[in-house]
């Protein structure tokens, strides 16, 4: 089991620069969201639409970062992995409702558990979380492999991050 | 307690039990292949029960019937794979392995009742690195504009239904809508095993990565 931290390039300001709206709960971000020069080179992975339906199923407040009009395609990678997409917590959620956070991740975890059902051998998953910090504002990445029962560690280590 | 299982259930489960006989490549080819044949006759079985069940509005049993049918499917490609291999089609076997692999891990996530189906998908692997030389898994990467569910029709984005969960007896997958290649890439653990590198060219032909035979090019006229 791996947890790296890393610095993140400025969300708020990315979002700013790109047009996209600010998001009040989760967001899941595209995966190319720290090189696109604009929304239209916004690519997401196909499991970002599995991962808001399970956020909707458990009531965990999550905002979209474009109009529908503008939604970025999907890359579907037809490999036997669970790719789940980078989500971003906004300060304003930690200092309101952190709850939502373990929540969130035990919903996932449980998906996964039961994407893994029945396969022998090594339940690996990778999760990247952007975190803002509370005062300065500034992102930090973290990466997350391993076992599905690490993940209920993460909201621990996310806040500790937005306290910095 | 636990509930009894309803008699066709049980019924079926007898059948599994007496074809899993014939999991082996030294069992005799013409059992072989009567037990496929039952098990063919089971499947309809299963799925004329499935559509009651469905008919009925009783979604446990129709995903129970699914696990069913998975399992059905799973003990077929297996005994297929083993007939071929004593036919020496290796590549025609190669697919039924993956298909057995597949519908295996369709059961334990079709029914709570399948969830002990680990060590089935074990004991495949298993079989796929000791019986067949190591593969070259190709994996294609798509750029999909709209995911409909194969559920209820609508925009996946906004339905509640999730990919792989049992429904009603169906699985839920999306149906890609307006695709474009993105890229194709060399993985370690691909969708479908199936998709894999299967000749390259060498002095003299193209080796097949399979038999390792080296076969002529074939020049149509």
């Amino acid at each position: 089991m791996t947890t790296t931290i890393a610095d993140y390039p400025n969300v708020a300001e990315r979002l700013a620069v790109l047009g996209c709206n600010f998001p009040d709960g989760l967001a899941l971000l595209p995966t190319n969201f720290e090189s696109a020069t604009s929304i239209t080179e916004f690519r997401q992975v196909s499991e970002a639409a599995t991962v808001k339906t399970l956020l909707r199923n458990a009531s965990i407040p999550y905002s979209e970062l474009f109009d529908k009009s503008k939604k970025p395609p999907y890359v579907q990678n037809n490999s036997f992995e669970w790719v789940a997409p980078t989500i971003f917590v906004s300060a304003g959620l930690i200092s309101g409702n952190a709850n939502y956070l373990s929540v969130a991740l035990n919903v996932l975890s449980n998906y996964a558990t039961d994407f893994f059902k029945g396969i022998s051998g090594g339940k690996s998953v990778k999760l990247e979380i952007v975190v803002e910090k509370t005062k300065s504002k500034t992102c930090k990445k973290i990466t997350y492999q391993g076992g599905i029962e690490g993940l209920k560690d993460l909201p621990e280590i996310i806040r500790e991050i937005a306290d910095e | 307690m636990s509930k009894p299982l309803p008699a066709f259930v049980a019924e079926f489960n007898s059948l599994v039990k007496e074809s899993e006989i014939m999991l082996s490549i030294a069992r005799d080819s013409k059992l072989q292949r009567a037990a496929c044949a039952a098990m063919e006759d089971a499947l309809q079985m299963v799925r004329t029960e499935k559509q009651e069940a469905i008919a009925r509005g009783d979604e446990d049993y129709a995903n129970l019937l699914l696990g069913c049918e998975s399992v059905a499917r799973a003990l077929l490609a297996e005994i297929n794979m083993w007939l071929l291999l004593k036919e020496e089609k290796p590549n025609e076997a190669w697919n039924h392995l993956v298909a057995a692999q597949m519908a295996s891990v369709d059961a334990a996530r079709a029914h709570e009742g399948f969830h002990h189906l680990e060590h089935h998908h074990q004991r495949l692997e298993a079989i796929e690195n000791l019986v067949f030389p190591p593969q070259v898994f190709v994996s294609s990467g798509m750029l999909v504009g709209y995911q409909e569910c194969s559920i209820c029709g609508h925009d996946y984005d906004d339905c509640e239904h999730l990919v792989g969960k049992p429904y009603m007896g169906q699985f839920c997958y999306i149906i890609a809508r307006d695709i474009a290649l993105d890229h194709v890439a060399i993985v370690e653990h691909p969708a479908d095993k199936r998709c894999r590198i299967e000749q390259f060219s060498v002095e003299g032909g193209t080796r097949n990565r399979m038999t390792w035979r080296i076969e002529p090019e074939s020049h149509d006229a």
